[in-house]
C-alpha cells in the first residue's frame, strides 16, 4: 500500500502551501502573513473546527472485547510447533517439551536481577546423537548444550553476570529438568537501562521505538571469558550500547551522529548483516589478537565545550566503561562531526 | 538499546525472540501490550466493533504465523501496525457489497450512551465527522488516523504504509480537505 507523491501540492489564493499552513496553526505558531491573510485564516479556522471533532473521538472510551486475547491465543497454542528433548530415566526415554525447557531456563535467569534472557537453544553437546541410525533411542548419556543470549543491566559487570547466570542454568536444568547439561554458552548481547521507562504499553501515541539491536551474533563478538566448559562472549552490538550509553552522558555531546561518508558505510553495513546494527555514530571492530575492541564515535560537540577536552574525556570514559562492564581494552577512536549551534543563548 | 524490563514486563525484542522460539506466553504478552492500541485503531479504520474484533484477531493470528520471518532488528510495533492496516483495508474491501458505511456510522453512534437528546445534538457534527472518515479513501484513512489519533510524525507512518514521507504528508492534507468540506457540508 505504498504511497506515492502526485503532482505539485496544491495552493492557496495567497500562495501559500495550506499543509504548512494547516501545521502553523496546529502548532499555535503562525507567522504574521498567516495571521491576517483571509485566505490563510480560512484555513486556521478549518484547522480549528476538525481538531475539536478529533479531539472529542479521541476522547471517546474505546473497550477493548474481553474475548479478543483468549481468541488469538486459543489459536496460537493450537498452532505450536511440538519439539521434544530425550529425557532418560530408569524404565525408559521420556520425553521433555523444549519450549517448555528453555522457558524454565530462560525464568531462572530472569530471576537474577541486572539479567534478562532472550533466546535459550538446547542440542545436543556430542555428534553421537546426531550420528544414531534414524529411529533409534538416543545414547542414554546424552548430554546438552544450552546456548542462551541475553541482555545485562548497564552497570553489571558482563563477566560476572554471565558466570552467576550459568550457575543458575545449571542448577535449574538439574533441579527443575533433570537434563544433564555438558556446556553453557552465554552471548551478551545487549544492554538495557535502569531508569528509562518503559514506553510500550497503553496507547502507543507517537513513533515506535527506534528498531531493537538483533539477537543473533555474527563474527561480531569476542570472548572475554572462557572457563571451560562455559563460553562467554560479548556481542559488538553490546559493546556499540554501552560507548552509546555513556558518551550521551558526557556534558558537551549533544548527540551521536556519524558524518556523510560514515554514514554511508553504515547504510551499507547494515545491508551486509543483522549484526551490524549499531547506534547512530557507533562503529564496533573487534582486534582477536589483542583481545580488545575499537571503538569508533561519531559525536556532536555543544557548542562551548572545548572539541579536543571533549574527544579526550569521551576517549578516556567510553574505554574505561568498556572495560569495567565487559573486561575487554578498548581503544577508542573520536570524530567530533559538527557543533551543536543551538545551544547558544544570547548572553544579555 | 532497549528500554528496561519494568513493571510492564520485558521489551519487545525480548519477547519476541522467545515468541520467535515456540514461547506461547512471550507471544500472550505481545498481545496483551498491543490489542489496546491495535483494536482503537482498527475501530476508528472501520467504524464498527465487530468488524475491528474480527480484523485485530486475524491480524494477531497472521503475525504469530509469520513471526519466524520477521527480522529483529527491525520495530515489532510497525511491523504489527502494517499487518493491523492492511487487514483493516482488506476487511473492508471484502465487506463494502454488503453492508454502507452510513450504516456502520449509525451503528457507532447508537452504541455511545448518555442523555439521548443532548448526545444526539453532540453527536450529529461528530456523526458527520465518523461518516466522513469512513468514506476516506483507505490510504489516505490510515495515513490520517496514525497522525492524528496515533501521533505518529510522516517519517514513522512512511515506515509502516510504505512510500515517502512527503506522499503521506500529501495524503494527510488531503484527507483534511475532505473532512473539512463534509463537516462544513452539514452545518
Amino acid at each position: 500500500m505504498a504511497v506515492n507523491s502526485n503532482s505539485a501540492p496544491p495552493r492557496l489564493g495567497c500562495g501559500r502551501e495550506p499543509a504548512k499552513v494547516w501545521e502553523h496553526a496546529a502548532a499555535g505558531r503562525l507567522d504574521r502573513h498567516e495571521a491576517s491573510c483571509p485566505h490563510c485564516q480560512t484555513t486556521v479556522a478549518d484547522q480549528a473546527s476538525l481538531q475539536a471533532g478529533i479531539r472529542e473521538l479521541i476522547d471517546e472510551p474505546i473497550e477493548l472485547p474481553p474475548s479478543l486475547l483468549d481468541q488469538v491465543m486459543a489459536v496460537v497454542r493450537v498452532e505450536l510447533r511440538r519439539d521434544y528433548l530425550p529425557l532418560p530415566t530408569r524404565y525408559g526415554t521420556a520425553r521433555l517439551q523444549q519450549r517448555s525447557a528453555a522457558a524454565v531456563l530462560r525464568h531462572a535467569v530472569d530471576q537474577m536481577s541486572g539479567i534478562r534472557a532472550r533466546s535459550c537453544r538446547i542440542s545436543p553437546a556430542t555428534d553421537a546423537y546426531h550420528d544414531r541410525p534414524p529411529g533409534t533411542a538416543p545414547p542414554r548419556d546424552t548430554a546438552w548444550r544450552v546456548q542462551m543470549s541475553v541482555a545485562v543491566q548497564l552497570g553489571t559487570n558482563l563477566p560476572s553476570s554471565a558466570a552467576r547466570a550459568r550457575q543458575m542454568i545449571l542448577r535449574a536444568a538439574d533441579q527443575l529438568l533433570g537434563l544433564p547439561i555438558d556446556q553453557v554458552d552465554i552471548d551478551v548481547i545487549d544492554v538495557f537501562a535502569a531508569t528509562s521507562p518503559d514506553s510500550s504499553g497503553g496507547d502507543h501515541r507517537g513513533a515506535p521505538r527506534h528498531p531493537s539491536p538483533t539477537p543473533q551474533l555474527g563474527p561480531g563478538r569476542l570472548e572475554v571469558a572462557a572457563t571451560q566448559p562455559t563460553a562467554v562472549r560479548v556481542g559488538a552490538t553490546a559493546v556499540a550500547n554501552i560507548a552509546a550509553h555513556y558518551t550521551r552522558q558526557i556534558p558537551g555531546v549533544a548527540a551521536l551522529q556519524p558524518d556523510l561518508p560514515q554514514y554511508v558505510i553504515n547504510v551499507a553495513r547494515r545491508l551486509l548483516g543483522p549484526d551490524r546494527d549499531y547506534p547512530d555514530g557507533i562503529e564496533v571492530d573487534f582486534d582477536t589478537d589483542a583481545h580488545g575492541a575499537l571503538v569508533t564515535i561519531s559525536a556532536v560537540a555543544q557548542q562551548g565545550f572545548n572539541c579536543r577536552n571533549l574527544a579526550e574525556a569521551i576517549q578516556q570514559q567510553v574505554a574505561a566503561r568498556v572495560h569495567s562492564h565487559t573486561g575487554l581494552k578498548a581503544r577508542v577512536a573520536v570524530t567530533i562531526t559538527d557543533i551543536d549551534l543551538h545551544e547558544v543563548r544570547p548572553s544579555s | 538499546m532497549n528500554p528496561p524490563p519494568v513493571a510492564g514486563g520485558p521489551d519487545d525484542a525480548t519477547l519476541v525472540v522467545r515468541a520467535q522460539e515456540g514461547d506461547p506466553h512471550a507471544f500472550e504478552q505481545l498481545v496483551r501490550r498491543y490489542q489496546r492500541p491495535m483494536f482503537a485503531l482498527a475501530v476508528r479504520l472501520l467504524g464498527d466493533r465487530a468488524d475491528a474484533e474480527d480484523a485485530v484477531q486475524d491480524a494477531f493470528v497472521a503475525a504469530w504465523r509469520r513471526l519466524p520471518d520477521f527480522r529483529s532488528d527491525a520495530a515489532f510495533s510497525s511491523w504489527l501496525y502494517r499487518i493491523v492496516t492492511n487487514r483493516c483495508l482488506t476487511a473492508r474491501q471484502r465487506r463494502r457489497p454488503h453492508r454502507s458505511v452510513d450504516d456502520a456510522a449509525v451503528n457507532m453512534a447508537a452504541s455511545t450512551e448518555g442523555a439521548p437528546e443532548l448526545v444526539a445534538e453532540v453527536n450529529a457534527g461528530l456523526a458527520a465527522l465518523r461518516q466522513a472518515v469512513l468514506a476516506l479513501p483507505g490510504k489516505q484513512r490510515v495515513c490520517w488516523v496514525l497522525h492524528e489519533f496515533n501521533g505518529m510524525s510522516y517519517v514513522t507512518i512512511a515506515g509502516i504504509v510504505g512510500g515517502k514521507p512527503a506522499a503521506v504528508r500529501g495524503q494527510v492534507q488531503r484527507a483534511r480537505t475532505r473532512l473539512v468540506e463534509a463537516m462544513r457540508s452539514w452545518q
